[in-house]
């Protein structure tokens, strides 16, 4: 049986996985661009509170694996509370923790980073507050986040896979399955292989043309 | 005017200028030299109100600015009074074109397009106007820094040492600039790296020194300073090491120099001298100064000269070749610390006669410039020297 002929034969199940897949990249990607840009402006504005916390939160969940951190989500933390979560939601939550103190972490880097003596050059050219945010400060800062922004997605996007470990039914559990019943890893592994490829190639791809063409040197500060 | 009254900041404690006051006019080049650490920078930061003192006056035309303010919102001083700094700080996101049009807005008259265009053309930008800043070269970055200033039409424009990286022909241009730039009314302050460029276009100099003025005054003042041993220590270092500069010891040298100048010089050329009190030229010449005048008078090199006393030699000179020797005479209250002779081809020497004839020789033609102009002012003052 060709790759063709499996996904022909289960594109019902594989469907169904992708779109759970997806919901649950949109989610994460979601929340963590939205709650981490946002964590991100507020840590830089607020350093010594919410800052340092982040940075703290950020730096305990370095040490601590992504497969460890969602069993310990899904095992140990339901136990405690006495409660039953969904593993969808378990995932979904913990990877989004993940993605909003990766992306908090961008934007305040980016944030901490930028020459105040470009916000200086806008005030002595007479321009106002407004004018030197929209015009110099978002745009500069947004050409230095983006490509950083979009590998960290697409690696979240790889991380889904994990979701998998704690009985979500996304791309990778339905592959599995289809495996089990009719044994041809060769042919379902490659398939699967071939869409992540489609998938984050081009944004990875992005990132990078994105940083060569629109980031620009800032060390003649 | 820009005017700046007792000006005092502090940083950690430390007074970083203590008591400064200043005025820069419109149409003026005013130079800020010190060595560094001397407070130059943060002054003109003050100036600008980037930094605000903790006490003193600043008075801009009418605005009136007593510290301590806390704040100098709705009150700026910007772009009346605006900035170039020594990094530059063009917007990296922009285009050169870009950057220079931004602080103008988005509808731009076709008067000020004109300006554009006319300071594009005297920067000579055409080449490069559409590049990011980091594909442009430091040179055409610092005119980009320069002309986005101007295109705000600033009344006063202070500059941060905007020539310490650019080499010396880029630098050149720069200043020549600044000079076109000082002509159309706009009052310039620049904190100074290369010294023989400030004295060259400054008006006035002032010397910095742990955040006080030490000295204000016209450039060659301050090649001449003798008597503060900070300032002539700091102009000799400027100068060390110059391949520029070279000394001639003894009778024999100073002869055979003198002799080689007359031969080098073009000839109906000028030289410009300016006596020392007590001088004796003709002594250490000896008897090769025959030869040096008959060459002199054949070439028909003319000697303006300003001296304070004068012998039978000097009027000889006059009586036979009256075209070719210019004297005037000036008071003793002036003193010089040595001859000074400056040449047309931009050559500058300095001679002490006595005990050893000495010439210090100084090729560069700005240290030249500043000294005719001090041959100028001297002149003003001098009386012309008449035959009995």
């Amino acid at each position: 049986m060709s790759v063709i002929e499996i996904i022909i034969k289960y594109h019902e199940g594989l469907l169904g996985g992708l779109l759970v897949t997806l919901k649950l990249c949109a989610i994460i990607w979601t929340l963590g661009i939205i709650a981490g840009i946002s964590f991100g402006y507020l840590g830089f504005r607020h350093k010594l509170w919410i800052g340092n916390t982040l940075r703290s939160f950020s730096f305990l969940l370095s040490g601590v694996p992504v497969l460890v951190l969602l069993f310990w989500l899904h095992y140990p933390f339901q136990e405690i509370l006495q409660i039953n979560i969904d593993p969808f939601i378990t995932a979904a939550a913990a990877l989004s923790i993940i993605n909003i103190l990766a992306v908090s972490d961008i934007v305040r880097d980016a944030l901490v980073e930028f020459p105040n003596e470009y916000i200086i050059a806008g005030q002595v050219c007479g321009l106002k507050k407004r004018q030197i945010y929209l015009q110099i400060q978002f745009p500069i800062i947004l050409r230095k986040i983006i490509p950083s922004l979009l590998t960290t997605q697409v690696s979240m996007l790889q991380l889904t896979l994990f979701a998998s470990l704690i009985s979500v039914e996304e791309i990778f559990k339905v592959a599995q399955r289809i495996n089990a019943s009719i044994y041809r890893p060769i042919e379902i592994y490659s398939a699967l292989a071939l869409f992540f490829l489609l998938i984050c190639l081009p944004l990875n791809g992005l990132a990078i043309w994105l940083k060569h063409n629109y980031t620009r040197n800032l060390s003649e500060k | 005017m820009l005017q700046i009254e007792k000006i005092c900041k502090k940083f950690a404690g430390n007074h970083v200028l203590k008591n400064i006051s200043l005025d820069i006019k419109p149409g003026t080049i005013t130079c800020v030299i010190g060595p560094s650490g001397a407070g130059k920078t943060t002054l003109l930061r003050t100036i600008g109100m980037l930094e605000l003192p903790e006490s003193g006056r600043i008075t801009i035309d009418d605005e009136k600015y007593d510290f301590p303010l806390k704040s100098i919102a709705g009150r700026e001083p910007w772009p009346k009074t605006t900035i170039v700094f020594q990094q530059l700080f063009i917007w990296p996101h922009l285009t050169i074109r870009e950057n220079i049009l931004l602080p103008i807005g988005k509808n731009i008259s076709s008067e000020k397009y004109k300006q554009f265009e006319k300071l594009v053309a005297t920067f000579k930008m055409n080449s490069f106007l559409d590049r990011y800043p980091n594909q442009a070269s430091l040179g055409q970055k610092q005119r980009a820094a320069i002309v986005r200033a101007l295109m705000l039409n600033p009344k006063y424009l202070l500059l941060d040492e905007i020539t310490a990286s650019l080499d010396v022909q880029q630098a050149t241009k720069i200043l020549s600039h600044l000079s076109l730039i000082k002509e159309q009314g706009v009052g310039i302050l620049m904190v100074a790296h290369d010294i023989d460029f400030a004295l060259s276009i400054a008006d006035k100099v002032i010397f910095m020194d742990k955040g006080a003025i030490i000295k204000e005054g016209k450039p060659y003042e301050f090649l001449m300073e003798s008597e503060n041993s900070k300032i002539s220590k700091f102009i000799q270092d400027a100068f060390l090491g110059s391949p520029d500069i070279r000394i001639y010891t003894g009778a024999e040298e100073f002869q055979a120099y003198h002799l080689n100048l007359m031969k080098q010089l073009p000839a109906g050329s000028t030289a410009h001298i300016i006596g020392a009190v007590g001088d004796t030229w003709y002594t250490p010449m000896g008897e090769k100064y025959q030869e040096y005048l008959e060459s002199r008078i054949k070439k028909k090199i003319v000697w303006k000269m300003l001296m304070y006393e004068h012998g039978a030699e000097e009027a000889q000179l006059v009586k036979n070749n009256p075209q070719l020797n210019i004297f005037h005479v000036i008071s003793r209250d002036v003193k010089n610390m040595a001859n000074i002779n400056i040449m047309s081809n931009g050559i500058m020497i300095l001679q002490i006669f006595n005990p050893i004839p000495t010439i210090i020789e100084i090729k560069n033609p700005i240290i030249a410039k500043s000294y005719l102009n001090y041959y100028e002012d001297l002149l003003k003052s001098s009386k012309p020297f008449e035959v009995k």
